[in-house]
């Protein structure tokens, strides 16, 4: 049976314990999100220029991490890495295998939003005298970025939500701790829907913040075109 | 007089005093199998204002899009002030490209900048002109096109006629020695299609070079310096506009004029 005084009861006494995993859980990931966002720019780019052994890098990168489980390429790289000799804290190795994973679903969103811009903006770059950096700088990037925000938000709220698989490599996240405390009070559904309603709050907060954010910025220029 | 054969193989020449700006030599161009130019041979000569005519898919944007290389020649040279286009370096054809405006139908405005900003950042990153002077340019320009007050607007907020305005500043303020306009009346409403063409007179009254594709005959009639009949991917025809709009040998020419005067 499930018993609310006992959710309200876990959520209360043991708030400290959960916070603690929502800290690191939030923290996971803002760097994600943000390192994701560059990774994936630098991949977008690079996936745009004319030289093709790197396209075909870039390419390949993006196919494998999303052709294969984000719990797969988590173990991979913070037990794969330490193997090679890369000692790292554990935190940092987590980082670094959402960035990877993150980086190329945020390439993706940006190739698709360096699609949208319309071939007549390259050719006035073009016609101006802008150089290939100059043009994808001051031209198109910036274009393609603002169609991508939306896309990109969402990845974030994602990104949250993934990072629980992060409690199977031992990181103190919202999930480890929601997990943990459930192994000593024997009471799994009610801790776990403790975490769960948690969970919810944060992402919703974001979908709600990003929504705002969104409806600010497009009225601030009253619609691209 | 002179048959069409001859007149395709001599090399067209805008005729006036001043030196050579631009030759076309032997430009052929394909879109995959569709042979779009065949042989253009052509001289443009400093401060001259030609005008391309001719029927829709005969060529006219794309030999106006060869020029400045937006579309690459499948044979033949773009000589630009004598540097040859085709034969640059991704560099130089940026230093030539700088030296040569171009006014699209669509305008092509960055619609993410102000208009400031639409019209100084090539100035200031291609050129690398300070932003004080780049500004001062930029105002000087919008004056004259009678758009200052749109300074901090986005081009969202601009009319038609205002947005190609602002285009033809953008161009200008890279101070070309050339300017070549695609048809950049044609997306306008009526009521706007003036201000642009005034805009246009000024400009080739100043002695700006001056390619123009256009269906405004009134304005080409009396803009031009020389017009040129295009045709199925050839110069069928070239002229003084009375020449052309008034005597036009071409059998081709004439039914083209028949239909659209
Ligand atoms: N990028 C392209 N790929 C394939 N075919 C093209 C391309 N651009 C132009 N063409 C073809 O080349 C021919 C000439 O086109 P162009 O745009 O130069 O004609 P135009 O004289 O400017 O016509 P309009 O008056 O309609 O603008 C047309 O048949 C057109 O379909
Ligand atoms: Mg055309």
């Amino acid at each position: 049976m499930i018993s609310l005084p006992k959710i309200w009861e876990i959520l209360t006494t043991k708030f400290h314990v959960f916070m603690q995993g929502v800290g690191t859980t939030v923290e996971l990931a803002l760097f994600t999100v943000v390192l994701g966002s560059i990774l994936g720019l630098m991949v977008a780019v690079f996936r745009h220029t004319q030289f093709l052994p790197l396209r075909w890098l870039m390419n390949a990168y993006v196919a494998f991490i999303r052709g294969t489980p984000l719990l797969v390429q988590v173990l991979m790289i913070v037990y794969g890495l330490p193997q090679m000799g890369l000692r790292l804290p554990r935190m940092t190795l987590c980082i670094i295998a959402l960035v990877i994973n993150s980086g190329a679903y945020m390439a993706e969103l940006i190739r698709a939003g360096l699609q949208s811009v319309e071939k007549g903006q390259e050719e006035a770059a073009d016609s101006l005298g802008m150089n290939g950096y100059q043009k994808m700088r001051y031209v198109i990037l910036p274009q393609a970025i603002k169609v991508t925000l939306p896309a990109m938000g969402n990845e974030f709220i994602a990104i949250i939500k993934e990072s629980s698989v992060l409690y199977a490599v031992g990181v103190y996240e919202l999930t480890y701790q929601a997990n943990k405390l459930s192994s000593v009070n024997y009471r799994y559904l009610e801790t776990m829907i403790v975490a769960a309603l948690i969970y919810f709050a944060l992402t919703y907060t974001m979908t709600r913040l990003l929504g705002l954010l969104e409806r600010r910025m497009r009225r601030s220029e009253n619609s691209v075109v | 007089m002179k048959t069409a054969s001859s007149e395709v193989k001599n090399v067209v020449d805008s005729g006036s005093s001043t030196e050579v700006l631009v030759q076309v030599r032997g430009l052929y161009k394909n879109f995959g199998k569709l042979e779009v130019l065949k042989d253009i041979n052509l001289n443009v000569h400093k401060s001259d204002v030609l005008v391309l005519i001719g029927p829709s898919g005969s060529g006219k944007s794309t030999l106006l899009r060869s020029i400045n290389l937006l579309e690459k020649p499948t044979a033949g040279q773009i000589l630009f002030e004598g540097n040859d286009l085709t034969q640059a370096s991704r560099k130089e054809l940026c230093r030539l490209r700088e030296r040569m405006g171009m006014v699209f139908q669509q305008f092509n405005l960055f619609p993410h900048l102000k208009v400031k900003d639409n019209i100084t950042v090539s100035p200031r990153k291609v050129k690398s002109v300070s932003p004080a002077e780049a500004e001062e340019k930029a105002k000087n320009l919008l004056t004259r096109v009678g758009l200052l007050d749109k300074w901090n607007e986005y081009p969202s907020r601009l009319s038609g006629g205002q947005k190609q305005r602002v285009a033809i500043v953008r161009a200008l303020a890279m101070d070309p020695d050339m300017m070549l306009f695609d048809e950049p009346t044609s997306a306008l409403d009526p009521e706007m299609v003036g201000e642009v063409l005034d805009v246009m007179k000024a400009l080739a009254a100043d002695g700006m070079t001056m390619m123009v594709v256009t269906h405004e005959m009134r304005f080409a009639r009396q803009v031009a310096d020389y017009v040129l009949f295009i045709d199925d991917g050839q110069i069928v025809e070239a002229g003084p506009p009375d020449q052309i709009f008034d005597h036009p040998q071409q059998k081709r020419t004439q039914d083209f004029l028949n239909k659209v005067l």
